[in-house]
């Protein structure tokens, strides 16, 4: 709705509110105001004229242009078409036709109207907004926790011991040592947890080493501490969750097989570390196997 | 009237103009167009390339497929690699490998590891949500995995993001799509 005296804004359509075309633009030329509007070659650059204003696509690019003499600064692209458009209109101050000074009005090439350049252009910059405002909480949750030190002392006993010597049945089908440990494990790990964790991997791991390999780990326990579980560990007499098969036999009277518990901490973005906890326990192998009792 | 047609004239249709640009370069604005549009997927390239260098594996970062590693990575989560050849295997170690023949890499964690004094490796992985270890989906009659079978170690993690890398993958014709998209909007576009 029209409030302010002065020619009606151009749909673009090429019609007015009021379904007639521009008065303003043949009435200009009629009486002979100015340059005829028609010379001026606008070279096929269809646009949708901005809203709010007067038409003012030609009197723009003469804007450009304007600009472009004074400042001499970045080279602006001549549009072909508007060459011949004389001295005149260059030296024109920048106004609509009814004196209201022109308010450049930036155009949108990929849009289809007035109305739906809105609602794309409005979810377009919300979206964009939203990712990086996401991006930077993500970054945010990584950056304030990549340095933080994720040990803590834990204490591990072993109570009991058993070795055989079985075909291993879980790959290798040679007779491979197979041990038994039953074990306590007493950790507090209420200090690792902070917001950018989601779950620590626990895992105990038996290392030794023996006549073939320099070097030998074995998981022999693992358990998802989800954040929000209890975080204080007090296991006791607990049994191995997978076999302790020795690549070979070496397990047999080993002196220094040595247990560890480990974490993997799961962030909720940001570094996966492997972190070992503060406490260790070794223990040595019997020498015999047992062939009789079971475990 | 011929000069109102001629003013009526540039005034747009209804619809989408993408040419707009186009129409107003000249031949150097479009080389400039072109050249444009080169350096951005040359830059790409270069980034990823230089990626690969930087972390020491053939493919740095990866898109979690399926849910065996649940519940810390889901499907559709992104996973940093990095493979400095000099660190040797440990267990509880997050390890990117490849079974031989096969080409999708697969992302498990180490729980055995046997190390020769020479330094040959032969270690076995297996899921943190599967019952069983990777004997079954290594090669038939392969045991062990070793140092040439990793593309890398599980570094670094961010959730979610991958999924875009699998509606992808499993729908090619969107792929495709966001590709002739994005090169357009570069190609089509004048930079003001």
């Amino acid at each position: 709705m029209q409030t302010r005296a002065g020619p009606p804004d151009v749909t673009p359509s090429g019609r007015t509110f009021l379904g007639e075309t521009p008065p303003l633009l043949v009435a200009d030329w009629r009486k002979g105001r100015g340059r005829p509007r028609a010379r001026l070659r606008l070279s096929g650059s269809a646009r949708a004229p901005p809203a709010g204003g007067c038409v003012r696509a030609a009197g723009t690019r003469a804007l450009d242009r304007v600009q472009d003499r004074k400042g001499g600064g970045a080279a602006v692209a001549r549009v072909p078409g508007t060459r011949g458009t004389g001295g005149a209109d260059r030296r024109e101050p920048v106004r609509c036709r009814n004196g209201v000074p022109a308010v450049p009005v930036p155009r949108c090439v990929l849009g289809a109207s007035a109305e739906m350049n809105t609602v794309l252009s409005r979810a377009n910059s919300l979206f964009a907004f939203s990712l990086s405002v996401m991006a930077a909480l993500t970054f945010g949750c990584f950056i304030t926790t990549a340095f933080k030190d994720r040990s803590v002392p834990v204490r591990l006993h072993v109570s009991r011991i058993m070795l055989k010597n079985v075909e291993d049945f879980t790959g290798p089908r040679e007779r491979s040592d197979l041990g038994f440990i039953t074990f306590d494990i007493t950790a507090d790990l209420e200090n690792i947890f902070d917001w950018n964790v989601k779950q620590l991997f626990l895992y105990l791991s038996a290392e030794y080493s023996t006549k073939n390999n320099a070097l030998n780990q074995v998981v022999l326990w693992d358990k998802i501490v989800l954040r929000g579980d209890n975080p204080k560990l007090l296991l006791k007499d607990m049994k191995t969750k997978y076999f302790f098969f020795d690549d070979g036999n070496g397990l047999k009277g080993n002196r220094n097989v040595t247990l560890t518990l480990s974490w993997n901490v799961v962030p909720n973005a940001g570094i996966l570390p492997l972190v070992t906890g503060s406490g260790h326990v070794s223990v040595p192998f019997p020498d015999t196997y047992e062939i009789t009792k079971s475990y | 009237m011929v000069r109102a047609s001629t003013v009526g004239a540039h005034l747009p249709a209804p619809g989408f103009d993408i040419f707009g640009d186009l129409r107003k370069m000249n031949k150097r604005q479009l080389y400039y167009q072109v050249l444009n549009f080169a350096m951005i997927v040359s830059s790409a390239l270069m980034i990823w390339k230089g990626l690969i260098v930087l972390t020491g594996s053939e493919s740095p970062i990866v898109v979690v497929l399926s849910g065996s590693m649940e519940p810390a990575f889901h499907r559709g989560d992104l996973l940093f690699l990095t493979y400095f050849r000099e660190d040797p295997i440990r267990a509880g170690e997050i390890v990117v490998f490849k079974v031989e023949g096969r080409d999708i890499p697969i992302v498990h964690r180490v729980i055995k590891v046997h190390e020769k004094d020479n330094g040959d490796i032969k270690f076995l992985t297996t899921g943190d949500n599967n019952e069983v270890d990777d004997r079954g989906l290594y090669k038939e009659g392969q045991n062990w995995l070793e140092k040439k079978d990793v593309v890398g170690r599980a570094r670094g993690f961010l959730p979610y993001v991958g999924m875009v890398t699998i509606i992808m993958n499993d729908y090619p014709k969107f792929k495709y799509a966001l590709l002739a998209v994005m090169g357009a909007s570069v190609l089509l576009k004048r930079e003001s």
